[in-house]
């Protein structure tokens, strides 16, 4: 890491200074023998931290589908992430089903309320096989 | 002469000795810079007048961090300057559209 | 005797003829439409095209049809208001179903009268946009609508690929005449007052006993998300009337045009560093594909298309410094990101559409293969993923790509692959381009190795760690050639800009036939 020793006048007073980087956005500075740490950050360019922009699930709109949410995919029911007798809206997260190798988040198609769960956590589920059931008039 | 007379002459003579060596290491201290002058490079900077010592030697980190990151941190490769020029004026002589569009 | 017109007179008469023809429908049926909280046509076309552009083509062109009473409706104009005009300045050609006359339906003369504009706007190479409101046929009329339908239907097939064509649903749309909407490239529906089917819920009832409502048997929600057969969905008219707007500004006037270009505002050199961290470097956590691709494309340019059908895929518009692209992608936050017959079909449409009309196309893949299952296989998923290799193999505009995670397979192959012709592959470290994923790949080729050891689980695992870094590794692919580079992700969008500039005069010479045989 480059290192910089030079002096630093300020206001007619000088300073012993010595700069060595870190890393990109930091460095370390020895003023008369007592170091400082100073960081910096490019506003010109997105802080790594900033929130990656998110996408409301598609906005869904309401299909009005009858019938009880079906595995898509055959694969293992890891969570469950509601319970019978929750009110859910369309694009709520409800379960997670590892299929493909892939952690999978089923979303609710529809707004409604769960009437029952049809799977537990740690079952392995079928293409077409029922997840959840509405209770619905529809 | 008197001793008086011999005081001040060797107190004269003393005095112009002590000036003499001063102007010696004088002359000596700047024959030693013109020749090897300071090679680090010093930083003036305008900076308002802070009463604590401490606050100023922080002001001198950072501004010290600053001259250093802008003079030393550069990107690692250079940027194309034309990026994306040729793309703000539509194709050029070598594109067709549909093939066979006037030959039906 | 009357007395001979004056140029006055004339005046009037004319001024009372555009009056009578404005209100075609009559004060009652206009203010019905309002009351459902529809616009009426001339208010629609009024509301999508920039003001005062309208210029209106045969106004007064009425049915000659004398059968149940028919001769008592007679109406100027007859059913549907065609002309031409502007829309963010430019040219075409555009027709809106009246339905306050003899409720919008397909007659001889609305058939007579928007095949004229279609043969106007292919001579001219102007977009066609058709706002549809319409009962369905004039059954009164006879076989003489039918024939009107089959010359509309003939035009669109002949201006498919030539002018791009919208279809806006702004009411119902049923029976025979909903092929017209079905021919166009895009479709908007409106949630609510828009319905689309060959056979309405009576007859089906009739027949299979089903009972389905209108909005379930075809409204917007299933036409986007179940059908397919819409691309998008606006709430209300006047968001519809935008989005095709929106989505104009898109797409060349024609085939020979390139696609418009605006004024870049954003910088070619950004490289976003959040994308670096973007895709999770454990293969099983899904992500949103639509960040990287706001990340990567100009801010704010990405329309996107059939955003509800077939999520497992995304396609849609965007833009790289101001120059139109077709982006597609795959979606691990849906389905794993496999793809399946409606992806497919999804996807081999959107690139056909983009080939046809000069708009390069950038793939981002990140799929592991195809969706296993009975169902995909009866369903026929090998011709419909077929579809998808064929229309990059096809496509002769600028293809672009870039392997994010996963890349299996056939999967690997169809998604545009540098083999199928696709001119810059570039692939980021967290790719794996591999035959098959390294659990299954280690399965198969390790079996008997692994099988009578003791410590097996150790064993397969380190196996398949070993066989990702030598076999999945986007280095193994950029020995052998089969990529370009392999990029930091917050490099891709300086790096596809410059690849995009080399190949903006793109041309490649293409053997003559009459058409390919798309396995359909």
């Amino acid at each position: 890491m480059k290192q910089k020793h030079f002096k630093v006048f300020l206001d007619g007073t000088e300073f012993d200074v010595e700069v060595q980087a870190v890393d990109e956005h930091g460095l370390e500075v020895l003023v008369n023998g007592r170091t400082y740490k100073v960081e910096f950050e490019d506003l010109d360019e997105p802080h790594p931290a900033a929130p990656i922009p998110t996408f409301s699930p598609a906005r869904p709109t309401a299909v009005a589908v009858a019938g009880p949410l079906r595995a898509p995919m055959p694969g293992d029911i890891t969570q469950l992430l509601v319970k019978a007798g929750d009110d859910v809206t369309a694009g709520q997260e409800l379960l997670v089903l590892e299929a493909m190798k892939m952690k999978n988040i089923i979303r609710s198609p529809r707004p409604g309320k769960v009437a029952s769960i049809e799977v537990a956590a740690g079952q392995s589920v079928n293409h077409g096989d029922v997840l959840i059931r509405y209770e619905d008039p529809a | 002469m008197t001793l008086l007379q011999q005081g001040l002459i060797i107190s004269a003579l003393g005095i112009s000795l002590t000036f003499a060596a001063l102007v010696v290491v004088i002359g000596l201290i700047l024959l030693l810079r013109a020749l090897f002058p300071a090679t680090a490079p010093s930083l003036r900077l305008a900076a308002s007048p802070v009463h604590e010592s401490a606050e100023r030697e922080r002001s001198a980190a950072i501004l010290a961090a600053v001259w250093y990151v802008r003079n030393h941190m550069q990107p690692a490769r250079p940027t194309d300057p034309a990026l994306g020029h040729r793309l703000e004026s539509p194709p050029g002589g070598y594109w067709r559209a549909a093939p066979g569009l006037d030959e039906q | 005797m009357t007395d001979s017109p004056t140029p006055e007179s004339l005046g009037r008469e004319l001024e009372e003829r555009r009056q009578q023809a404005a209100e075609a429908g009559g004060a009652d049926r206009i203010a019905a439409q309002h009351k459902k909280g529809k616009l009426t046509a001339g208010e629609r076309i009024a509301a999508f095209l920039d003001p005062g552009s309208f210029n209106e083509l045969e106004p007064y062109r009425a049915h000659r049809h004398t059968a149940f009473g028919l001769d008592e409706q007679r109406a100027p104009g007859d059913s549907v208001i065609t002309g031409f005009g502007r829309v963010h300045g430019r040219m075409l050609a555009v027709y809106a179903q009246d339905f306050t006359v003899l409720g919008g339906s397909f007659s001889e003369v609305q058939g007579q009268k928007v095949a004229r504009l279609l043969d106007l706007a292919l001579d001219s190479g102007v977009p066609v946009v058709g706002l549809m409101d319409s009962v369905g046929a004039r059954i009164q009329e006879g076989v003489y609508g039918l024939a009107a339908f089959s010359e509309l239907f003939w035009r669109n097939t002949q201006a498919s690929g030539v002018v791009p064509q919208i279809s806006v649903m702004l009411g119902p749309c049923a029976g025979g005449s909903v092929y017209s909407p079905g021919l166009t490239d895009f479709v908007i529906m409106t949630e609510g007052s828009s319905h689309m089917f060959i056979t309405g819920p009576k007859v089906i009832e009739t027949v299979t006993g089903e009972k389905v409502g209108l909005d379930e048997l075809g409204g917007a929600g299933v036409h986007n998300s179940i059908s397919g057969v819409a691309h998008f969905a606006a709430p209300d008219e006047h968001s519809a009337l935008a989005l095709t707007r929106q989505l104009l500004s898109y797409l060349p006037a024609n085939n020979a045009e390139p696609a418009p270009r605006i004024p870049p505002a954003d910088d070619p050199h950004r490289m976003d560093a959040r994308l670096d961290s973007l895709v999770p470097t454990d293969p099983g956590e899904p992500y949103d594909v639509r960040a990287a691709i706001t990340l990567i494309f100009d801010t704010d340019t990405f329309l996107e298309v059939h955003a509800q059908f077939a999520q497992n895929a995304v396609v849609g518009f965007a833009r790289l410094h101001g120059a139109v692209v077709g982006v597609v992608a795959n979606q691990p936050m849906a389905l794993a990101g496999v793809l399946d017959i409606d992806a497919s079909d999804k996807i081999a449409r959107f690139i056909r559409f983009c080939d046809a009309f000069n708009i390069p196309l950038i793939t981002l893949v990140d799929t592991p293969g195809f969706l296993p299952g009975v169902r995909e296989e009866h369903g026929g998923i090998i011709r419909h993923g077929a579809k998808i290799v064929y229309a990059y193999s096809e496509a002769t505009v600028p293809k672009l790509a870039v392997i994010l995670r996963k890349a299996y397979g056939g999967a690997y192959i169809v998604m545009s692959s540098k083999h199928i012709r696709t001119d810059v592959v570039y692939a980021w470290p967290t790719a794996e381009i591999a035959v098959m994923g390294a659990e299954g790949a280690v399965q198969i080729l390790y079996a008997d190795k692994l099988k009578d050891r003791p410590d097996r689980e150790q064993a397969e695992r380190e196996s398949v760690e070993a066989f990702r870094r030598e076999f999945g590794s986007p280095f193994a692919a950029a020995e052998s050639g089969h990529i370009d580079d392999v990029l930091h992700p917050s490099e891709t969008r300086p790096k596809l800009i410059a690849a995009l500039e080399l190949l903006r005069d793109k041309r490649v010479p293409i053997r003559p036939r009459k058409h390919g045989n798309i396995p359909l």
